[in-house]
């Protein structure tokens, strides 16, 4: 008997565990969807870093507008000379954008109204400093892990001051899959012993290869 | 004054001796010479003069540890009937198990030393002067224990032995205490040399409730196996009175263990490959190569057939009565526990690695030299051991009645003997 | 602070008959060795050096003084030795700290910077690399599957992951109760360390270790003066005597003194994530809390302070 009963809590629990589940999953969509548009919405102060999450602890993210490598586009830009019509573009400009599955272009994310500056998909001015900003209207999840510190690279000591890369510091946000490269040098064995070439062939079925 | 005269006339004692002796001993120390020159050159370079690796981090002599804590255990199995069951005729030979215990043990604890890379700190282990991690380490508990045994074994026979060479009758009743603690202490030490390796839970190979059962029914095969050979040696070298009953015991016990420690080997087998997963990769490495790597199943094959064929030797009546067949059924068995418990226990421990790489390891020369040594300084300690035990135990060594009358004459003596030595 | 905690452990009484021992024992050799300074025999050392190495005391057993000599000699003996001078520092653990690492396993391509740049930082042998790589095979854990040797023109390889493993610092470390002389414990901070003049060298940690995390010094480690970091502590990267075990120990030198580990600061691609523990507003407390872990060989209770997660 009271095995029985034992079972239908047990069961009773798992339901509710998975109904809840489901709810905290679509409650994550919608926070997930709905994340830059109330702060759209706001209109107060865009773009002050720290503010989509005050709860996450205090950073700074490490320059890039200073490196060598980035152009000031207000060279060649003057103001209100931007074309917004999507095109092939020659000269200066990244000629592919390998990021949105084609649907993007420059002023996806630029600012054709205020070149030096990015724009969100909510009309908020990002500086380029801040271009988490930007890659958080898409990535919502992986920018709150970057702001508590789960994605993203810690460049500062683990305690103190907290100091931390941009997104595009390792993607490229015009081909943000990151390049595959040599490997560093195999590890070594014993000194005096030889490397064994005992190598299981690859299989555990995942499915048959 | 007594024990002085003991030691001196120990001492003596193993002057005397035939040709063949001393080309015995002339040749152990050979050997030594050879395994102690390598030895000077592992303490030189390191442990890197072996084949070790950091994959498999103990090889050839942490094997021959592992056996040789076997052999010393197993000298109980002259013990038990001897006291428990009171039988005179092993009792007789009771004190070539002890020496061979000793022996054993001392041979278990060189290999020890050899295998560590810094035996100059091995002072750490000494209680308060040191650091001992005892009773939380087991390799803390088997310091204790071997060096127990050691210290257990050594007292006893010297007791038996003074009392001897002093002429005393021996009091079973002082040293039956020791004797049932000799007991216990010696399936103690084979047990927590198991519970050395089946204490580690990241090595599947080890982890495993069957490896001390194991460990005692295969020491109870090769201890008595090496028993029966050496008593029969003694008997015929030097014509020391060795009961064929006594044998016949030996011979049982080691025919029993022998078919437990089969079944216990099937036992294993079948845990291990009727449903195999990856605890079994250790075992699949031993008996039929992992990816490739099968260098240790011909060693662990071996074995099996050594033992299987010695246990039909034994168990079959007309067979075992023939005496070449029935030596090289304990010949056999030796080397196939050897092989069993030594190779075939530490090595697939670490094949694969917990990180499923497979490195494989055989003995290297220096290895192989070493160890050769250490087997030579056990047959040389157990030589002059038994040739003293057993010439005070013939009589042939003992207190003159007037002790007085001995220191007197001692002078003299001497100096007659070295006036007979030239001629 | 910690070394109080330690030594309390023994009677005094005890501990005075010890100290007085072994202080006999010292002044009796070193009146016989006299004021010589034989260069040359005992290893590279002075004669009074191998002697004070012979009869040094455990690490938690050393008194400040007595701490102090021994680091100085052992710079010395990186002088002697490798013809390098190096600072050698006591790093004791942090109050309030217990380390944690994580290692997102979506982001890690198997590039092995931080397998190279550990054995920078640590001194390491060239035999000797303390973080795996395992090439793994996608839709499976099965760790004899792994290939650490993998080489490739480029890394990630399709159909393949990675999977960096290195000490655990298992909060449970079966390493430690396997040591026969007590030369390896965990500190405080969670940080399994190795007093490296008091191992023995039996190698039974290593036996007990699940995770291959421990390695052994089986020469004198070949450190070429120039590439040695002369930035050392006592407890981590110094360098090693022969016939001793050593392990990864989280990069104490850096750790507690508020750094990351090398690894961390090596990983190209912000795979590695370090942190205390203890609070609660620390990234790793975030991982650990927001996103699916797993730990290596969970079942087998050694508790690991090393998670892994996924970005996918």
């Amino acid at each position: 008997m009271i095995i029985t009963s034992c079972y239908i809590t047990s069961i009773k629990n798992a339901e509710s565990a998975e109904g809840g589940r489901i709810v905290l999953r679509l409650l994550s969509m919608i926070v997930a969807v709905a994340t830059p548009c109330i702060i759209g919405a706001g209109e107060s102060d865009p773009g002050q870093p720290g503010q989509r999450y005050p709860e996450a602890p205090e950073f700074t993210v490490q320059p890039r507008k200073d490196k060598p490598k980035f152009d000031d586009c207000s060279r060649c830009h003057e103001e209100g000379d931007t074309d917004p019509e999507p095109r092939r573009l020659k000269t200066r400009h990244v000629r592919e954008i390998d990021h949105g599955g084609n649907r993007f272009w420059c002023l996806t994310c630029h600012d054709g109204d205020n070149i030096d500056y990015l724009r969100t998909s909510s009309n908020e001015n990002v500086d380029f400093d801040e271009s988490y900003l930007i890659c958080g209207s898409c990535h919502a999840d992986r920018q709150k892990d970057w702001y508590f510190g789960g994605h993203g690279k810690r460049v500062s000591g683990w305690q103190d001051e907290r100091v931390i890369l941009a997104c595009t510091e390792c993607h490229d946000p015009h081909k943000p899959a990151v390049k595959p490269r040599q490997p560093r040098p195999q590890p070594p064995v014993r000194i005096g012993l030889e490397r064994q070439e005992n190598h299981p062939p690859a299989t555990s079925r995942a499915w048959n290869r | 004054m007594a024990l002085l005269l003991f030691f001196r006339d120990a001492f003596r004692e193993l002057f005397r001796g035939s040709l063949l002796y001393w080309a015995w001993i002339v040749f152990l120390w050979a050997i030594i010479a050879l395994g102690g020159w390598s030895y000077i050159g592992q303490l030189n370079n390191g442990l890197v003069v072996t084949n070790m690796s950091n994959q498999v981090s103990w090889g050839f002599y942490i094997s021959n540890f592992t056996f040789l804590v076997g052999v010393a255990a197993a000298a109980v199995m002259l013990v038990i009937p001897a006291y428990i069951f009171d039988r005179k005729d092993i009792r007789d030979v009771v004190l070539l198990g002890d020496t061979m215990a000793v022996t054993a043990v001392m041979m278990a604890m060189l290999f020890v030393i050899v295998d560590i890379g810094r035996p100059d700190r091995i002072w750490h282990m000494i209680p308060l002067i040191g650091r001992f991690n005892f009773p939380v380490s087991l390799l803390a508990w088997d310091v204790i224990v071997l060096s127990g045994y050691l210290l257990l074994n050594l007292g006893i026979s010297f007791y038996l032995l003074f009392s001897h060479y002093q002429g005393r009758e021996v009091k079973l009743k002082t040293y039956l205490p020791f004797i049932m603690l000799a007991i216990f202490w010696a399936i103690s030490i084979h047990t927590v040399t198991a519970f050395l390796y089946s204490a580690n839970t990241g090595r599947p190979f080890w982890h495993n409730a069957l490896l001390a059962p194991r460990f005692i029914a295969s020491a109870f095969c090769s201890g008595p196996a090496l028993a029966i050979i050496i008593l029969q040696l003694v008997r015929k070298l030097v014509g020391y009175p060795v009961r064929q009953s006594a044998i016949d015991t030996l011979r049982v016990t080691m025919t029993v263990a022998l078919q437990i420690t089969l079944f216990f080997v099937i036992a294993d087998l079948f845990t291990d490959f009727y449903f195999e997963g990856a605890h079994s990769a250790s075992s699949r490495y031993l008996f039929f190569g992992l990816h490739g790597a099968a260098k240790l199943t011909p060693w662990i094959w071996s074995a099996l057939a050594l033992l299987v064929i010695a246990v039909t030797i034994l168990m079959i009546r007309t067979l075992r009565r023939n005496p070449v067949l029935f030596n090289i059924a304990c010949v056999m068995t030796v080397i196939g526990v050897w092989i069993e418990k030594g190779m075939g226990l530490v090595i697939p421990g670490y094949i694969p690695t917990p990180l499923g790489e497979i490195f494989e390891y055989l003995p290297n020369a220096t290895e192989v030299r070493i160890s050769l040594a250490i087997l030579a300084i056990g047959l040389l300690t157990f030589t002059l051991l038994a040739k003293v035990g057993m010439a005070i135990e013939r009589g042939q060594v003992r207190l003159r009645d007037d002790i007085e009358e001995e220191l007197a004459g001692l002078t003299n003596e001497e100096e007659s003997e070295s006036l007979k030595t030239p001629t | 602070m910690a070394r109080d905690k330690y030594t309390k452990k023994m009677p005094d009484a005890v501990d005075y008959y010890r100290r007085s021992f072994l202080k006999r024992l010292g002044v009796t050799t070193a009146a016989a060795v006299g004021a010589t300074y034989a260069h040359g025999a005992w290893g590279g050392k002075s004669l009074a050096d191998a002697f004070s190495d012979f009869f040094q005391q455990h690490y938690q057993r050393m008194t400040a003084e007595e701490l102090q000599e021994t680091l100085s000699r052992i710079e010395r003996k990186a002088q002697q030795q490798y013809g390098t001078g190096i600072t050698c520092t006591d790093t004791p653990p942090l109050e309030g700290v217990v380390f944690g690492y994580a290692i997102n396993i979506s982001k890690c391509k198997g590039y092995r910077d931080c397998v190279e740049a550990c054995a920078e930082e640590n001194n390491l042998p060239s035999d000797i690399r303390y973080i795996h790589v395992l090439e793994m095979d996608e839709g499976s854990m099965n760790l004899e599957l792994a290939d650490r040797y993998y080489e490739h023109e480029t890394v990630p390889v399709e159909g393949k992951y990675y999977l960096p493993v290195q000490c655990m610092q298992c909060d449970n470390p079966p390493c430690v109760k396997a040591c026969p002389v007590e030369a390896t414990w965990m500190d405080s901070d969670g940080i399994v360390v190795v007093d490296y003049d008091w191992c023995i060298g039996c190698r039974y940690c290593m036996a007990a270790c699940p995770y291959s995390a421990r390695f052994f010094n089986w020469t004198r480690p070949d450190l070429p003066a120039d590439r040695i970091n002369p930035d050392t502590n006592y407890i981590g990267n110094r360098p090693r005597p022969v016939g001793v075990v050593e392990k990864c120990h989280f990069c104490t030198q850096r750790t507690r003194k508020g750094r990351q580990p090398a690894c961390q600061e090596a990983c190209p691609t912000g795979a590695r994530i370090f942190g205390n523990l203890l609070d609660p507003n620390s990234e790793i407390r975030y991982v650990l809390e927001n996103k699916a872990v797993f730990r290596l060989k969970e079942d087998l209770g050694t508790e690991p302070k090393f998670w892994y997660f996924s970005d996918r």
